[in-house]
């Protein structure tokens, strides 16, 4: 709070907010460390080509279940491939379709939730109604049925995962919502015709996006584990694309011969979602307006 | 708030309703007809129309729906697996408890231990304790739950070979199930209790009922506790439904022979009865839980209760 008084004459609030936010984000060494690793997972699979000198789908049978040695520190898989190549090229599949399902499913959840909670009465009642039948069917169901109908394939997992997640939104923005309804800044918004496109994502949505940006930022990392479970079960994104969740599920009839296989993609998506997790942890503190340090 | 709770009560009969309809129409897209999975290769056209024929698939869309409503719902029958020719309900019957018992065990776990962790963190916020037990809850929730259990069979199953690594013969079998089925459970638990209740720390109400003299333990178990596990119980709902359809991955992995395992058979084997059945069973318990922490949540907030008891009933 300190730094706000400080210096300028009268800065105007929205500048001095977002600074205040960007400041918060970047001294929070969990956040920084999180975005960091982020960053580095990210430019590696998108560089991949460039860092490894294996194609993800070289196959070479003098080299199936190799052991970790210089040349493929992370071994080889059932064919031969090399497993740290995949590995850098399977990022690209988790972190495309994590960060579009999640966001794609914020905006629509977030957007309907701030309606329905605002609006009230037989709008809020329709559109819960809807909500209720759709997340009556878990989300991870719903994947499974969709990627059931539609095939299994990249597109189809972003759309399966994207559908399952936009009820969750709804509820907890609309929650946050029926409490926040009654509060008297809305009134006066209200009282001053402000529009109520402005007074929903000006007003209201800051005061009760806080929950929800814990939400989404889980749901990045919940959407590709979802993702890599569905890719487990032969639904996601098929073999011998070097997807993370694919990879687990080629290599868990040798899990007890060669544990390696099944290990590393493993821990590449729980790195993945730890640092998505600390990023969005850091996010949520610096964005909350009523945190007192 | 009688009112309320009948409302809610009918609502569930309608939200199944809607979803039979939804998985129907889902499942009536799937590419491919069961002939051409489950006649040999060597199968005529005129064979294939006529195996679909008895099995009534080549009906118009809306015929096949009215069936399939009627028969769900009126006659409660789900229909026989065209592969195994067993009665869905009756394999069911026999599966839905192993199911049913593995998420309400997770869901427990979930409450009982996700809750407390989440306000002892919280009231103790930047202390080692809150340090420590939010990086077990980061590493929990980041973890995948079907990694979690391949690791898990590795640890204790094939180096220490202390626990059956699949299969249901004993009491040792649902321990590695159950923990991969709630582990994730109780680190999101533990991190939106916290999240609740610092939000509620900071609220005006806290500080009147410390600034007029109130004990320090009732005003955390009287002012703010009851008030910051609001959305925590809104989100236990969510929690069941999600461990429900967790299990579906969790039992593959185990081969644990539940709903789950039974509907990944029915798909691969484009058994549409038994992925029906499977689904709806599912979101069935899935309404229920969403459906008895509304009315929980009706109870608590007195803002929800003024709505109803204000005159407001129809709103």
């Amino acid at each position: 709070m300190t730094e706000m008084a400080a210096g300028a004459v009268k800065p105007r609030k929205k500048e001095s907010y977002t600074r205040m936010v960007m400041k918060r984000l970047l001294t929070n060494p969990t956040a920084a460390i999180g975005l960091v690793i982020l960053a580095i997972i990210i430019l590696v699979s998108v560089f991949a080509p460039f860092l490894t000198k294996y194609s993800p789908n070289d196959i070479d049978y003098t080299l199936v279940y190799a052991a970790p040695s210089a040349a493929h520190p992370f071994g080889c898989d059932a064919l031969g491939r090399d497993m740290l190549t995949r590995l850098m090229y399977g990022g690209r599949y988790s972190l495309t379709l994590g960060f579009t399902a999640a966001l794609v499913g914020a905006v629509i959840g977030v957007s309907i939730g701030l309606v329905a909670g605002y609006a009230g009465g037989m709008t809020d009642m329709i559109v819960m109604r809807i909500m209720d039948v759709w997340s009556s069917i878990p989300g991870m169901l719903l994947a499974i049925l969709i990627s059931t109908t539609m095939g299994a394939g990249f597109g189809n997992t972003i759309l399966a995962m994207t559908v399952g997640g936009i009820p969750g939104g709804v509820r907890g923005t609309r929650a946050m919502c029926l409490k926040e309804r009654e509060m008297e800044y809305l009134e006066a918004e209200r009282a001053q015709n402000c529009s109520t496109v402005r007074i929903l994502f000006k007003h209201l949505m800051p005061n009760v996006i806080s929950p929800t940006i814990v939400g989404t930022t889980m749901s990045i990392g919940g959407t590709i584990m979802g993702a890599a479970g569905l890719a487990y079960i032969g639904l996601g994104i098929q073999p011998p694309n070097p997807e993370w969740g694919s990879m687990l599920s080629e290599g868990r009839s040798v899990i007890t011969t060669h544990p390696y296989v099944i290990l590393f993609p493993g821990l590449c998506i729980a790195a993945t979602v730890l640092c998505i997790n600390m990023f969005g942890d850091g996010l949520r503190d610096a964005l909350d307006p009523r945190l007192k340090k | 708030m009688k009112k309320y709770v009948l409302q809610r009560c009918l609502w569930l009969i309608v939200v199944l309703l809607c979803v039979g309809f939804l998985i129907f129409t889902v499942m009536y897209f799937v590419p491919g007809k069961p002939a051409d999975v489950l006649l040999t290769a060597e199968a005529t056209a005129q064979e294939k129309y006529e195996f679909n024929q008895k099995l009534g698939v080549n009906d118009p869309y809306i015929v096949q729906l009215g069936r399939y409503m009627y028969n769900t719902f009126i006659k409660f029958d789900f229909g026989t697996s065209y592969v195994y020719r067993v009665p869905v309900l009756q394999e069911l019957n026999n599966r839905v408890p192993r199911t049913l018992t593995l998420g309400t065990i997770a869901i427990v776990i979930n409450a009982f231990i996700g809750i407390p962790l989440g306000v002892a963190c919280a009231m103790h916020q930047n202390k080692p304790l809150d340090h420590l037990l939010m990086i077990l809850a980061m590493a929990g929730i980041s973890m995948p739950d079907f990694w979690l259990a391949l690791m898990m069979i590795l640890l204790f199953s094939v180096k220490l070979k202390w626990l059956p690594p699949f299969g249901i013969g004993s009491w040792q079998n649902w321990i590695m199930p159950v923990i991969a089925c709630s582990v994730q459970g109780v680190a999101v638990n533990a991190r939106q209790t916290r999240s609740a209740v610092l939000e509620t720390i900071r609220a005006d109400f806290v500080t009147t009922a410390r600034a007029k003299g109130v004990p320090e333990h009732d005003v955390i178990y009287k002012h703010m506790l009851p008030n910051a596990l609001i959305p925590v119980i809104n989100m236990l709902g969510g929690a069941f439904g999600r461990a429900i359809a967790g299990t579906v991955v969790i039992e593959t992995v185990f081969s644990f022979p539940g709903v789950g395992v039974y509907m990944m058979n029915g798909i691969n084997g484009r058994d549409y009865p038994v992925v029906r059945g499977c689904v709806l069973v599912l979101a069935a318990f899935s309404a229920v839980a969403v459906l008895i922490v509304d009315l929980i949540y009706g109870f608590i907030d007195p803002r929800i209760k003024a709505q109803y008891e204000g005159g407001g009933a129809h709103k």
